[in-house]
């Protein structure tokens, strides 16, 4: 069984990054979406189902295994199912709790009042397919995948031989070295957390100012450009916070997550397949959203024509049977300390399946992820029910509270008029 | 060149091997995007495009019209290559 659970390297740089931040005490690279209902669901059903996905995907309760074969070693720990009575809220305390990574722990539901909170270790899977497996939990007629050797395939591990890989990882390392000219300096270095937690803020547009953010979108990054043009506006926004807050820096480096997995399937679920490819912008470059839209643009267009996209991807494989400390240590190596500026995502359209939960309507959704420090701050846009939503997320004490409601403001202004 | 049955085949082969899943069956009239078809898959054809036709496709002519399957995708590249003044 173990040898058909391997890590990729997307699966390792998701373990560096829960080492970094476990490392600071913090709670390390879990994940939370946030479900709310009509009414509640039922906690029995919910228990049953939980486990019986477990029994037929053993990944589901296993540990990272590491040295010569890096790889899942299931433990057959059943999955805590949490009924929480007293009418509790959603807060920071459920999601500062860290997962029992290393007892086999990587996922987690507490069932609140009309609400569940799904905890998972980005280390086991990615955002998409963590929806996509939350629709599967609450359709008990589904059967989802067969969990055959598909499902714990390494696919996102790039093809060809060994010198080819090393080639394409030293790519990773030569985009790197083209940015030290002008290093970035991100807000948690100036302003390092003051407790080990993570704060979220999550910001729900109308149905009116999201069709006039995607009006604005394909005007300025034309067809299929949304996710492009909320990134620009983080930018700019980005920046004018730095420059707010007294940490102005020479550039921002971003890493743009990519979705790696074929188009038209979920598979394999159960395993990262993304990547990120990190862009840098200088601070003249974000003046405007315009301005900053043709950098990413242009940007983009030079990763896909180099054939860049997976170069991170593939350094993470070559380097996954090595200690975490030593890898996260040559990531941060090149930029003197720092990961990146600020983490994006953009997940795009909730999994259309995930609309009801053993029946009963899902009324409300958040995604709450987590970032390493440095940067200590990051942000992920989603659409729920016609709706843009955004998660600001940062490292308490990196920023005020006053400085996360002006930084939402100001972003959902600039979305509505850029 | 600019048979569009021909562009078909070469955008098919294209979006079989680097775009989409093995476990879907890709034809001229596969809606590219309920299958998942994204901006950076769009950045890929469009370079595809330019190497193999010699044609970049305007930013005024991507829509959902155009990118809704390969059969309006390889119409819309027959016409610009139709209309492209010749080569002195």
């Amino acid at each position: 069984m173990t040898a058909r659970l391997p890590h990729n390297g997307c699966d390792t740089l998701m373990l560096g990054f829960d080492y970094e931040l476990r490392r600071r005490g913090f709670s390390g690279n879990s994940c939370q979406i946030i479900l709310e209902f009509t009414t509640n669901i039922d906690a029995d059903r919910l228990a049953r189902r939980v486990q019986s996905l477990a029994a037929r995907h053993p990944v589901l309760a296993a540990r990272p295994v590491r040295l010569w074969k890096p790889r899942w070693q299931p433990t057959g720990r059943p999955p805590l199912v949490r009924i929480h009575s007293g009418g509790r809220r959603p807060g920071p305390e459920l999601f500062n709790e860290p997962l029992a990574l290393r007892e086999g722990e990587l996922i987690r539901f507490d069932l609140l009042d009309r609400a569940l909170i799904f905890t998972w270790s980005h280390v086991l899977m990615d955002a998409k397919s963590a929806e996509f497996f939350l629709a599967l939990v609450g359709n008990e007629e589904a059967s989802g995948p067969e969990p055959g050797r598909d499902w714990y395939d390494q696919r996102a591990r790039p093809a060809g031989n060994f010198r080819f890989r090393i080639r394409r990882a030293w790519q990773a390392l030569e985009r790197l070295d083209k940015f030290k000219k002008f290093l970035p300096v991100s807000l948690a270095a100036r302003r390092p957390p003051s407790a080990p937690k993570t704060l979220h803020k999550i910001v729900m547009l109308s149905v009116e100012d999201t069709r006039r953010v995607r009006e604005n979108a394909l005007r300025v990054c034309g067809y299929l450009g949304e996710a492009n043009f909320h990134l620009a506006v983080t930018l700019v926004e980005l920046h004018r916070l730095h420059v707010r807050t007294g940490c102005a820096s020479s550039s921002y480096v971003v890493p743009i997550p990519i979705g790696l997995r074929p188009k038209g399937t979920h598979s394999p679920l159960f395993s990262n397949q993304i990547t990120m490819m990190l862009h840098q912008f200088l601070p003249a470059q974000l003046e405007t959203v315009r301005e900053a839209a043709r950098e990413i643009k242009s940007q983009r267009a030079d990763c896909v024509r180099d054939g860049e996209i997976d170069s991170g991807i593939t350094l993470a494989h070559l380097f996954r049977a090595l200690p975490l400390g030593f890898y996260m240590r040559l990531i941060k190596h090149e930029l003197r300390g720092e990961i990146c500026s600020l983490f994006f995502g953009d997940t795009s359209m909730v999994d259309p399946a995930l609309t009801r939960m053993f029946g009963v309507e899902i009324t409300g959704f958040a995604h709450l992820p987590a970032m390493t420090v440095p940067p200590g701050v990051g942000i992920v846009f989603y659409h729920f029910r016609d709706r843009l939503q955004f998660t600001l997320f940062h490292a308490q004490g990196t920023l005020s509270e006053a400085e996360v409601d002006e930084f939402a403001r100001c972003l959902q202004e600039r979305l509505i008029n850029p | 060149m600019s048979d569009p049955a021909h562009i078909e085949q070469r955008l098919l082969a294209f979006l079989r091997q680097g775009i989409f899943s093995e476990d879907i069956v890709v034809t001229e009239e596969t809606d590219l995007l309920a299958n998942g078809f994204d901006s950076l898959n769009l950045v890929a054809l469009l370079q595809y495009i330019e190497k193999e036709f010699g044609v970049w496709l305007p930013e005024s002519e991507i829509n959902e019209t155009t990118l809704k399957d390969i059969r309006h995708l390889a119409a819309l590249i027959a016409q610009l290559l139709h209309d492209r003044p010749p080569s002195p």
